[in-house]
């Protein structure tokens, strides 16, 4: 081991303390992967898959490193959204599957998960003191991308239906929330 | 091993909240929890190796390691322990690393260190913090709290004081049966 200068090591001590913030971050984001694994072997599409992947990856390891509210935000949202990838797979295989490729229950599968999805994180952003808005906006985010991995499997109106699901849901507490602040 | 003077309650308070403000991911916490953390770690690893050059070199180690796992840490827990429990294992490693060299178990285990500061006096010292720093590394984490606790008047474990009395009771047994393995047994008991 050698000495370093005083500065010089506080700035090592700094590098050391993002560096660690930022591998934490990246293995809190495990499910990213999985669910883009999952995606990629069940839905046959494997560009579309990694695509949102490395998108939801980079997203969750970000605002993880970033810590505060978006951390919260991040874990929250890998959370809702695996439900919301669960959800479409399952309606996709299950009995119902011939029942679920119309338009319609497309529309109401993915859009209503994406709804579900948007009112548990509306209500967990409830219980914070302050940024609530910050907090659902990237729970949103999170949760929408993963539950779009899912929805892959209905093409792109289930991609859409899901992010559509997700905003409407969201988008109006966000907006009463700043109305009456 | 030298007294400390113990850290007073509001520098402890100081770490807590700058260590939990970094986990958080507050980097305007850094600041304060690097300015006291520094003189911390160089001061217990001084009083471990006993000495100061190779303290500021296994503090700086300690220092990176300890910001490296801060957004680790447990709030609930004191930084303080959290921390030297951290740096005393920089240590235990940094004494791996240089092979961890045989110590003479001989005449000097007996031999009580005169209060002058002669060659032989200073050496004796020196072998004498050597070893207690090696016992102190091999501790469980669960008994280093303790110790580290009593020796710095820091923050208790959550427990009654009977059963931190009962604890640290048993982690000076085991500190007692590290010593023998390590040093030999010199018949004091």
């Amino acid at each position: 081991m050698a000495m370093t200068a005083p500065d010089k090591l506080r700035q090592r001590a700094r590098l050391a303390y993002e560096w660690g913030r930022l591998w934490r971050a990246a293995t809190k984001a495990w499910p990213a992967p999985v669910l883009t694994a999952i995606s990629c072997w069940l839905c046959h599409e494997p560009g579309l898959s990694l695509s949102i992947g490395v998108g939801l990856l980079a997203l969750a390891t970000g605002l993880g490193w970033y810590g505060r509210t978006p951390a919260q935000a991040a874990s929250a949202g890998m959370r809702a959204g695996i439900g919301a990838f669960a959800v479409p797979v399952a309606a996709f295989h299950s009995y119902f599957a011939p029942e679920c490729c119309t338009l319609a229950a497309m529309l109401i599968v993915n859009g209503g998960c994406g709804v579900g999805v948007g009112v548990l994180l509306s209500l967990e952003s409830t219980r914070l003191q302050s940024r609530r808005n910050v907090f659902l906006l990237w729970a949103s985010a999170v949760a929408a991308l993963c539950g779009m991995l899912g929805c892959i499997l209905f093409g792109p109106v289930g991609l859409a239906g899901m992010a559509a699901g997700v905003l409407l849901s969201t988008a109006p507490v966000a907006i009463y929330r700043r109305a009456i602040a | 091993m030298g007294s400390l003077a113990p850290m007073d309650e509001a520098t402890r308070s100081l770490l807590n909240r700058s260590m939990a403000a970094l986990a958080d991911g507050e980097r305007g916490a850094f600041d304060p929890a690097y300015r006291t953390l520094w003189p911390l770690l160089v001061k217990v690893i001084t009083s471990i190796s006993g000495d100061r050059m190779i303290a500021e070199d296994v503090a700086q180690q300690a220092m990176l390691k300890i910001l490296a796992r801060v957004s680790t840490f447990d709030r609930s827990k004191d930084a303080l322990v959290w921390s030297m429990a951290i740096a005393v294992n920089e240590y235990r490693s940094y004494r791996r690393k240089l092979g961890n060299r045989a110590v003479d178990q001989g005449e000097w285990l007996m031999a009580a260190p005169p209060d002058f500061d002669t060659p032989e006096a200073i050496t004796i010292r020196n072998n004498l913090r050597e070893a207690a720093g090696a016992v102190m590394g091999q501790l469980q984490p669960r008994d280093l709290e303790v110790v580290v606790a009593a020796m710095y008047d820091s923050q208790r474990p959550p427990l009654a004081p009977a059963a931190f009395r009962k604890r640290l009771q048993r982690a000076l047994a085991n500190t007692r049966v590290i010593w023998k393995r390590l040093h030999g047994d010199d018949g004091t008991g």
